[in-house]
């Protein structure tokens, strides 16, 4: 579970350096993000370009990875593929986080 | 793992994992190179692997209480229009020995107590269809099946 960063135009990409953000890996996904949001920049995107399955455990993550952002700022999700926008839309999660089509859309935003 | 075409045409595919987080995951990940081999039309969308994932979790961190060790027997049987799948395992049984309801989760809370689980057997039950479930001496039996387009 490879989680990579890059600061550009006042925003944090955190980019998801993995095809899928399920139970086996929802722990390690936690702990990184918890290290990442530790600094405390002004806006997170999470690009999920690469990821093509997510499930309830990974969703769960992703959740919780929002309740660590810092001063109850947003944490906001790019490059949806269909399956882990289906998984967003059918729990309606996708009312509680901003989406970007991309990561280059979030930054422009 | 095996794989073999039934006479109706159907493709079934038969295999045993681990109650572990990561031996599900290998398993999906090898029902998808076993299609691939056989030069099965990928079903078209991935709800059939959300839902076996969803159960298969449920096995591990449930039926199993998330020890390694414990066996879970999974069969596929895919036709044409829909995938129909079996679920054996050997842990605990159901409480009420029944399948959980699988209500959306509330999501009109403030942000701090948004839920980070319970929305499984919600995805479960919004997916497939003609969910049966039995408790048969030492093992749990669940079958289910799921459209393909």
């Amino acid at each position: 579970m490879r989680l990579t960063t890059d600061h550009r135009d006042g925003v944090d990409i955190i980019t998801v350096d993995a095809a899928r953000i399920d139970a086996a890996v929802a722990i390690q996904f936690k702990d990184r993000m918890r290290e990442i949001l530790g600094n405390e920049k002004p806006r997170y995107v999470l690009d999920l370009s690469q990821v093509d399955f997510i499930d309830s455990s990974g969703l769960g993550a992703i959740v919780a990875a929002m309740k660590l952002m810092p001063r109850g700022g947003k944490l906001e999700l790019a490059g949806l593929r269909p399956a882990v926008d289906k998984v967003f839309r059918m729990t309606r999660m996708d009312s509680i986080f901003a989406i970007h089509p991309s990561a280059e859309a979030a930054a422009s935003a | 793992m095996q794989a073999e075409r039934l006479e109706d045409g159907a493709f079934q595919v038969c295999c045993r994992m681990d109650s572990t987080a990561e031996d599900v995951r290998a398993t999906l990940t090898d029902i998808h190179a076993l299609l691939q081999d056989h030069e099965m039309a990928p079903p078209p969308d991935n709800n059939w692997e959300l839902v076996v994932a969803e159960v298969l979790n449920n096995i591990v961190e449930h039926a199993y209480e998330d020890r390694a060790g414990g066996d879970i027997l999974l069969r596929l049987v895919f036709a044409t229009d829909r995938l129909a799948v079996e679920f054996t395992d050997f842990g605990r049984p159901m409480p009420c020995g029944t399948l959980p309801f699988g209500a959306p989760v509330d999501l009109d809370v403030s942000e701090q107590d948004l839920p980070e689980g319970g929305f499984g057997w919600f995805l479960i039950r919004s997916l497939a269809e003609n969910l049966d479930y039995h408790h048969d001496g030492d093992r749990n039996r669940l079958t289910l099946s799921i459209p393909l387009g």
